[in-house]
């Protein structure tokens, strides 16, 4: 890319096409590319580290990071390659202070960490970071610096530059048996199904829903206008951090650092996929009644046909425009889309009653499930759903929607419709659900959380320029360290 | 009806710069929040912002502004929503540059300062509530703003 675009202030509404070698490619765009593994690891040799960075954003490693240029005929390259750095991260790189500056107010959720979020986003409980996997646990957590996310088309690319990359970082961790020395890998293999008529390929949650319909789309220059009923595009800053008068944050200093990156929610969330089995077919329900009552529980069918569009059976899965550009009208009751519904939890399309309007607290969501396929049988394997949740503020976006809309309860209505989203909230037990059938609301009990938290870690995403400036700038004998977060 | 509470008070007690005190209370007199822009935030239940008047019966300080509201749920999380109203995050870049705290001016604009500016609100908070001294009272304390603008119908348990 040109120096000119890494060090003039970019347009803080869109996205240029000349931004695009600048941005790493995930954040703009999904690759769709079925296998990837996310890398985790701990910073224990400074100039390796810094030299590891070059060689990411040089062309002079075997792998490079991907930016978010289109492309050439749209061929996906056999890799794509993305790096987050946690606040501890950017610690370990002895960046220097005299330069490096995050605004604390703005960013404090990503300063002080995942772990340190546990009670915001609910991970209390079972979902408690002490139980995480160990390198992102509470005892562990200081020492997780470095997330590499790896994407590639067959399991068998998957191995090679896996390999390959491994012994690119190798000098990077603490020796072997030294504290930090361990690397997580964890490997996400999404359920694709294949329509048969149209030979389409659709991704699957374990728990059977159809996936990745619907992420904001960032306003982008060349984009045709919104269609009617589509919601609005998102000004860049919302996911690429820029400077500007219309921001809610003071981007990060200097500019080089701050300009054209990201923040990420890595999460790894298991789910119970037997429980919810079990819950659906509770109370004698015939395979109808379970469709019915699986569709509302998320808002959307198991075909991703939108319920508020279909509010009484799936139906064929309706054209992709219709998927996604749909929005909740007048309905003030949650029918047919009951409030606690997971998609409407996560999004609430601006609908009625919801504090906030149509794009503010949006998260790009780059996850797919991880685990074994689940065939009916309760094989007692660990099966979910891990990646990244982007965005350019953690506490307004990621952490607003977990907190306010997920977990506590906050939209209207009954209690039991005003509750807690039934697919990835931390549902206490006995908790119960409303819906409507029949032109009645209907409540449903007795049910307890199905997804349970793994893993979290804070990332920034950087752009490409910042990962070169944090290669020539690390190192300083005066180096930037977190500061101490408010008691 | 819900019966945990969602409603909240804040009774912020301000110290005004002197030389600002006649401005702002022209300016609540004259130029206050436009109620549209507290109406689009969507979760504030009332809200009284003055200054206390000289030589006043109960002989508080006329240097000292009162922010008292009832609000819905939690306070820093929905203070970015309430500085994203145009007209609210106007007023309030004004009241900062009055606020007699040498953290209020660095707070402004107060659009990308939001959690700093509900740190100093709460600063400044006498209500008080985490030592529980005092009362509180609500008719209807489980209702939101939204759930009383737009009532729901009972559900039945299957």
């Amino acid at each position: 890319m040109s120096q000119s675009v890494a060090t003039a202030v970019a347009d803080p509404l869109k996205v240029h096409p000349e931004d695009f070698p600048d941005i790493q490619g995930f954040i703009l765009h999904g690759y769709n590319m079925p296998k990837s593994r996310h890398f985790v690891l701990t910073i224990g040799q400074v100039e390796a580290a810094l030299d590891f960075l070059t060689a990411l954003t040089s062309g002079s490693g075997a792998l490079s990071i991907t930016s978010a240029e289109r492309w050439p005929h749209s061929q996906k390259p056999e890799y794509a390659l993305n790096i987050g750095l946690t606040a501890r991260g950017l610690e370990a790189l002895k960046l220097p202070a005299a330069s490096l500056k995050i605004n604390q107010g703005n960013f404090s959720s990503f300063l002080a960490g995942a772990v340190a979020a546990a009670k915001t986003v609910g991970d209390v409980g079972p979902n408690d970071p002490a139980g995480w996997v160990p390198k992102l646990n509470t005892a562990n957590a200081d020492r997780a610096h470095m997330l590499l996310s790896l994407y590639t088309n067959t399991a068998e690319d998957r191995e090679t530059y896996a390999t390959q990359l491994r012994e690119m970082f190798v000098q990077v961790i603490p020796p072997a048996g030294a504290p930090g020395s361990d690397v997580l890998e964890w490997d996400v293999d999404p359920y694709i199904v294949t329509d048969p008529v149209t030979g389409e390929r659709y991704r699957k949650i374990h728990f059977g829903y159809t996936d990745g319909i619907s992420n904001p789309i960032i306003d982008e220059v060349g984009l045709l206008p919104p269609r009617p009923n589509q919601l609005p595009y998102v000004p860049a800053w919302q996911f690429v951090t820029r400077d500007g008068a219309m921001t809610t944050y003071n981007l990060p200093e200097p500019l080089e650092f701050g300009q054209n990156g990201t923040f990420s929610a890595f999460r790894i969330l298991e789910q119970d996929v037997v429980a919810f089995d079990a819950f659906l077919a509770a109370d004698g329900r015939d395979e109808a009644a379970q469709e019915y009552l699986a569709g509302k529980l998320c808002g959307r069918w198991r075909n991703a046909n939108p319920t508020v569009l279909r509010p009484d059976a799936p139906g064929d899965m309706l054209p992709d425009i219709q998927l996604t550009d749909f929005d909740y009208g007048t309905d003030t009751v949650g029918q047919p889309c009951p409030f606690s519904s997971h998609t409407r939890r996560t999004n609430p399309r601006g609908g009625p009653l919801v504090v906030s309007d149509k794009v503010d607290n949006r998260i790009m969501r780059r996850a797919d499930a991880y685990g074994p396929h689940y065939d009916g049988t309760d094989d007692g394997k660990p099966r979910g759903l891990a990646g990244h949740f982007m965005c350019a503020m953690l506490s307004n976006q990621f952490e607003f929607i977990m907190s306010q809309w997920v977990d506590s309860g906050t939209f209207p209505g009954l209690k039991a419709q005003a509750g807690i989203d039934p697919l990835l909230g931390n549902v206490p037990d006995g908790s119960s659900f409303t819906y409507w059938k029949s032109g009645e609301p209907v409540t449903v009990g007795g049910f307890s959380r199905f997804v349970t938290t793994k893993g979290g870690l804070y990332c920034f995403i950087p752009s490409i320029t910042a990962i070169k400036w944090m290669a020539q700038n690390g190192g300083d004998s005066n180096p930037w360290i977190v500061p101490p977060m408010p008691s | 009806m819900a019966t945990t509470p969602v409603q909240n008070a804040l009774t912020a007690i301000i110290p005004i710069k002197a030389e600002f005190v006649d401005q702002l209370r022209s300016q609540l007199a004259n130029n206050p929040i436009n109620p549209s822009g507290l109406d689009a935030v969507g979760t504030v239940h009332f809200a009284r912002i003055f200054v206390f008047a000289p030589n006043n019966a109960s002989g508080v300080p006329s240097n000292l502004a009162a922010v008292i509201t009832s609000y819905d749920f939690d306070f820093a999380a929905y203070i970015q929503a309430f500085v994203n109203q145009p007209s609210v995050s106007a007023f309030f870049d004004s009241f900062l540059m009055a606020v007699d705290d040498p953290a209020a001016a660095g707070l402004v604009p107060v659009t990308k300062n939001a959690a700093g500016f509900a740190a100093l609100v709460q600063k400044y908070d006498n209500t008080n509530p985490a030592n529980s001294w005092g009362q509180w009272y609500s008719a209807y304390p489980g209702l939101s703003v939204q759930n009383i603008l737009h009532p729901t119908p009972t559900a039945t348990t299957s």
